[in-house]
């Protein structure tokens, strides 16, 4: 080896060391740990006592918290999921034309994405006020009587996603008007000279070619909402009764008296995690998203 | 009805859903702001109103002089600032290392930043938590920062922008006898300042916002970060105090927002970029 490439290892592994340092104490470490754990009997003050998968068991069969809280997490990603989608792409279609009123609308819509979830989480916790809040006042002004939002079990899970789709739905948006602009003008204009009215357009073109950017969307989408916590921590502790328990609320509450428990959920989240990363990448690589 | 009618009608109606939009994103803005500037019984006052009435300041003076906003303020900008600049040096050195220099171990390196991207926080919360007790980290800076003093995605995206640089630079400055590190310095770092803006930006969001991580490693009221602090406010009985919870709610609001409104092309690739929360 010569001493210049020798020289260059030496300075490559000098500038990675804080790096893997890091990464090691702080992330994977931890994630093995995690898993490590999650095969533990234990509360943190007494002794750690090995039992295999039964915590896996004990959550998948018997812990009617944990079946509730994987439940509410699927119903929380497919509302949030979809009504997002639906807003983003509605006002992505608003907003697309490069123009000064348009760039002010798209920053109007990001604002909700830049404040911290928790700060604006209560905010929006006393606007779901029931009695005195902006909300039902706002509809009993027009006639409607609103329901109790955070109070009503029914409701609450209804209310903490309205909150996320405000709090987001500008990001996915301008994330789709990238998409939106990278579309060929001709072949909007080539429809046009066909006689295409919009919708056709819409559905002939923008649909099939905004297809790779839709299904990168999806994916972020599906990973963020299996992560939903802050919001709902602040709004509503995962209540009321456990309505709006999700997969992280489970954690979190069970750090302090079951780490087994906690970490065998950590493992659960990593693996959905996991997978719609595997196969965002494993499509993306195919072709489909050039991005 | 005939075309320019049409048009018209057209127009209004799209004006209306504009808006429309912007009332959804920003109400809740102006909403937080009146209440911030009113006495508490006027908040939970049964009469609308859609300015603050009576005005008044004394929820500021009051959160600001007999709470510990100020010194949550402190703290939150203590761990923003710290975690930025240590990010910084982290993930410029290890980009540069993983795009521009050639050694054993490469591969494995990549491996190891993209995979350790895809590992959420909410996963790895619990022993690192375990691992700050049993450190006592708990309620320190140091427990606050370290763990997030490196962020994979930012040394991926800044990985992503060096290759944009000709790799032809370094060797006419290498020629010229310049070391690794002040190819580094000279023109790698000079040429990413838009990347690198991004990273800050991105990276202040992420640690301003931090709620999961901050409450847990926090148990002493004066070492709470904004968020952490504001969500504890409450009353006994389990009413919520408004009158402090608002202002201090502005108050955490305003630096970001300033921040986007005059860095808004930075925080829009970043967050386009990096879509997925840690």
């Amino acid at each position: 080896m010569s001493k210049r490439k020798r020289q260059e290892m030496l300075s490559a592994y000098a500038l990675l060391f804080p790096a893997i340092l890091l990464l090691l104490v702080f992330m994977l470490i931890p994630m093995i740990n995690s898993a490590w754990y999650s095969l533990f009997k234990w509360n943190l003050v007494g002794e750690k006592k090995f039992v295999g998968l039964s915590n896996f068991s004990f959550m998948f069969v018997k812990d009617a918290s944990f079946k509730k809280a994987l439940l509410n997490t699927c119903v929380y990603t497919i509302i949030n999921m979809v009504s997002t989608l639906i807003l983003a792409l509605g006002c992505a279609l608003l907003f697309q034309k490069q123009s000064r009123v348009n760039s002010i609308w798209r920053a109007i819509i990001f604002v909700p994405v830049v404040v911290p979830m928790t700060v604006m989480g209560m905010v929006w916790k006393m606007l779901y006020e029931p009695q005195y809040g902006a909300i039902n006042q706002i509809l009993s002004a027009i006639g409607i009587s609103g329901p109790k939002w955070l109070f009503d079990s029914k409701v609450a899970m209804l209310a903490v996603i309205l909150f996320n789709v405000w709090k987001e739905f500008g990001l996915y948006s301008i994330i789709l008007v990238g998409g939106l602009q990278k579309i060929p003008a001709e072949l909007y204009e080539a429809a046009s000279v066909e006689g295409a009215n919009w919708w056709q357009s819409f559905r002939r073109i923008t649909m099939p070619m905004l297809r790779p950017i839709m299904f990168f969307t999806t994916t972020i989408l599906l990973i963020n909402s299996f992560k939903a916590f802050d919001h709902i921590w602040v709004m509503t502790n995962g209540g009321p009764g456990n309505s709006t328990t999700t997969l992280v609320t489970y954690i979190y509450t069970k750090v302090f008296d079951s780490v087994g428990l906690a970490s065998a959920a950590s493992v659960v989240l990593f693996v959905m995690v996991f997978l719609v990363t595997m196969v965002k990448n494993y499509i993306g690589r195919d072709g489909a998203i050039d991005e | 009805m005939n075309n320019a009618g049409k048009k018209n009608i057209l127009t209004l109606a799209l004006l209306l859903l504009y808006v429309l939009i912007a009332l959804f994103a920003l109400m809740p803005f102006g909403i937080m702001l009146k209440s911030s500037l009113e006495p508490y019984s006027s908040i939970v006052s049964l009469d609308f109103h859609f300015l603050p009435n009576p005005f008044t300041i004394e929820n500021y003076i009051e959160v600001m002089t007999q709470y510990e906003l100020p010194r949550w303020f402190l703290n939150s900008v203590v761990v923003a600032v710290v975690a930025i600049l240590l990010n910084l040096v982290v993930d410029t050195l290890s980009a540069y290392a993983l795009q521009r220099l050639e050694y054993p171990g490469k591969k494995l390196m990549n491996v190891l930043v993209i995979s350790a991207q895809i590992i959420p926080v909410q996963v790895t919360v619990v022993p690192l938590y375990l691992m700050m007790v049993k450190l006592d980290w708990i309620d320190t800076y140091k427990g606050l920062i370290l763990p997030v003093a490196i962020s994979p995605f930012i040394i991926f995206f800044l990985r992503q922008s060096f290759m944009q640089i000709p790799k032809a630079l370094d060797e006419a400055a290498i020629i010229d006898g310049c070391s690794r590190i002040s190819v580094l310095w000279h023109i790698i770092l000079p040429n990413s300042i838009p990347a690198l803006g991004t990273s800050v930006v991105l990276k202040f969001m992420w640690v301003w916002g931090d709620y999961m991580w901050p409450s847990l490693v926090t148990k002493n009221n004066a070492m709470r970060t904004l968020p952490v602090g504001i969500a504890t406010f409450q009353r006994a009985g389990g009413t919520i105090p408004w009158e402090l919870v608002m202002p201090s709610a502005v108050l955490s609001s305003i630096p970001i927002v300033l921040l986007f409104l005059f860095l808004q092309k930075y925080f829009i690739t970043g967050l386009t970029e990096g879509a997925i929360k840690g």
